[in-house]
């Protein structure tokens, strides 16, 4: 057994992953286990909240004694349990948030009801402290798309996000209009990267502040397809991957010009994407910042973003309960 | 001294009760000093102000009890997902029910006639189930029309129990039913069932699950 009280056990499941890490307070993960419902939600398209919750059920305590024991720890060993508690389907937080606050009172641990959004801030620092602060964050993934910029780990504002979809689910849908499967990041950017940008596909909101919009580019997408006979697929991709690039990029650029900073942090799914991290790695060299990519491990939805965010939330004193809260934003706790 | 923990997970707010063989000492449906407990969704508070009342704490509990639907999906995975983890952390067993045993056996009480109880589900569809002989006989998914008249052919008198009593009524006219009142089953009730906990009480790595239109306990 380790030191008494060293330890924070992660529940994430705010989506189609079931996940469970152990991470000490600095940041060092003992141990993550995913549970992955993609093969569930291949057939479907998309994510079917209905069936992901129900897997969560099954899936998350087989997930927490595999961590334990992976981990080769004991629930004496924790200081507390952090719990996604939102923004994130409903009925797949309610799996987690439960079964944290079933097993934090049969074990006598703490549960704190983390912010999913901080989890994700936070995800830079696990293993290593990589962000040198302060710094700018782009987070883009399925479930979310915004620009915060952070001071240090515990101080962010929020300086913009989607007024409709995010990055991720305008992937996903295009990657459908092109029959390409889900999810749709992945392939969409390889086959962009055989085409040529050759439609001029709107950028929407380029020119306007740090909010993103991407359901008009989706919708332009869709309307290109319908009324053009004969559509070179690849080449659609590659216009509307460098539409989508342009407005991250440009937003990006803003930021930084906007805020003093040390470093650009890219975290998130779409963080995966070959032209976001070579397009990124440019800017940060023209901007003089340093270009912070953590592992896609700790980028795409994960428990020990929660376990570190939990730290935080010990360290500030914060204990909100695990019950859901869908509209949290970056600057609630 | 088998202090056994109940939770009623039809709807919201949870019905949580703590007996101590049989005997019921906390019922959350009857009215009880609420100041520590500012959110109706929290379950683990709720228990531990039960705990608190009735004067014991979490690790005195032996076994936990709870209603694996049909009900509301969110409220029923929910305090499943609490059973399971809480009887994890105990290492206690878990006794999964379902909620027609619980409105079967209190609606049995009353007119001592086979039970119709009824269950909404997604989409305009129904759980049913016939409880008779102090078991839940039959139980079905599909639309409601039809599995009420497969269900209830060849019974004469019965009583009917849950979300779709009326609805029940006005599909069969001439049959003689019985309005139980009932709508969702009592958590204090299940101390009354003669529940065999040693026998159908789970450990980890089984856990309670849910009932789902997929269930194998539903009947073709
Ligand atoms: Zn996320």
């Amino acid at each position: 057994m380790r030191n008494m009280e060293s330890l924070v056990l992660g529940i994430e499941s705010s989506c189609d992953d079931t996940a469970v890490a152990v991470v000490n307070a600095a940041g060092q993960v003992l141990t993550s286990v995913i549970a992955t419902q993609t093969e569930i939600h291949a057939e479907y398209g998309g994510i079917y909240p209905e069936f992901a919750s129900r897997a969560h059920v099954v899936a998350i305590l087989p997930a927490i004694e595999q961590a334990l024991s992976e981990a080769n720890i004991a629930h004496g060993d924790l200081r507390a349990i952090g719990v996604t508690r939102g923004p994130g389907l409903i009925g797949s937080l309610l799996v987690g948030l439960h079964t944290a606050a079933g097993l934090g009172m049969g074990w006598g641990v703490p549960v704190i009801g983390i912010n999913h959004l901080r989890g994700h801030l936070r995800s830079a620092d696990l293993e290593q402290a990589r962000v040198k602060y302060p710094a700018i964050i782009l987070l883009v993934s399925g479930g979310h798309t915004f620009l915060a910029q952070m001071q240090d780990p515990g101080k962010i504002t929020l300086l913009g996000s989607t007024r409709d979809d995010s990055v991720g689910e305008a992937y996903d849908k295009v990657g459908r209009m092109l029959g390409l499967g889900y999810p749709g990041g992945p392939v969409v950017d390889k086959m962009a990267s055989q085409g040529s940008p050759t439609v001029a596909f709107p950028r929407p909101m380029l020119h306007d502040g740090l909010e993103f919009s991407f359901s008009g580019l989706k919708s332009a997408v869709s309307r290109y397809l319908a009324e053009t006979e004969a559509p070179v697929l690849k080449d659609v991709a590659a216009s509307f991957v460098e539409a989508i690039m342009d407005v991250l990029l440009t937003k990006c650029r803003r930021a930084l010009l906007d805020w003093r900073s040390a470093s650009l942090v890219v975290v998130g799914g779409v963080a995966a994407s070959p032209q976001l991290r070579s397009q990124a790695a440019q800017l940060c060299r023209e901007m003089d910042v340093e270009l912070c990519l953590p592992p896609l491990r700790w980028s795409t939805d994960n428990a020990a973003m929660i376990a570190l965010a939990t730290w935080d939330y010990l360290h500030l004193e914060k204990y909100p309960r695990p019950v859901p809260e869908l509209q949290l934003s970056i600057s609630d706790y | 001294m088998a202090l056994v923990l109940v939770i009623e997970t039809s709807s919201r707010p949870f019905g949580v009760a703590l007996g101590i063989d049989g005997n019921v000492l906390f019922d959350s449906s009857e009215p009880f000093d609420k100041s520590s407990l500012p959110d109706e969704r929290d379950l683990a508070l709720l228990v531990e102000r039960g705990l608190q009342i009735i004067g014991k704490r979490t690790s005195q509990i032996t076994a936990i009890a709870v209603n694996i639907g049909p009900g509301g999906l969110g409220s029923v995975r929910s305090g499943v997902s609490f059973a399971n983890a809480l009887a994890l952390g105990l290492r206690i067993p878990v006794c999964p029910f379902t909620a027609f045993e619980l409105m079967g056996f209190e609606a049995w009480k009353k007119n001592r006639l086979p039970v119709l109880c009824t269950a909404r589900a997604a989409k305009g569809s129904a759980y049913l189930g016939l409880y008779d002989q102090g078991a839940v006989t039959a139980m079905k998914f599909g639309a409601l029309e039809e599995i009420t008249s497969e269900l209830t052919a060849g019974l004469g008198e019965f009583t009917v129990a849950g979300a779709y009593r009326s609805s029940v009524q006005e599909l069969l006219p001439d049959s003689k039913i019985h309005d139980s009142g009932i709508r969702v089953g009592q958590a204090r009730t299940f101390m009354e069932m003669a529940y065999p906990i040693a026998e159908r009480g789970k450990r980890f790595p089984h856990i309670a699950i849910p009932i789902n239109e997929q269930s194998e306990m539903l009947d073709e």
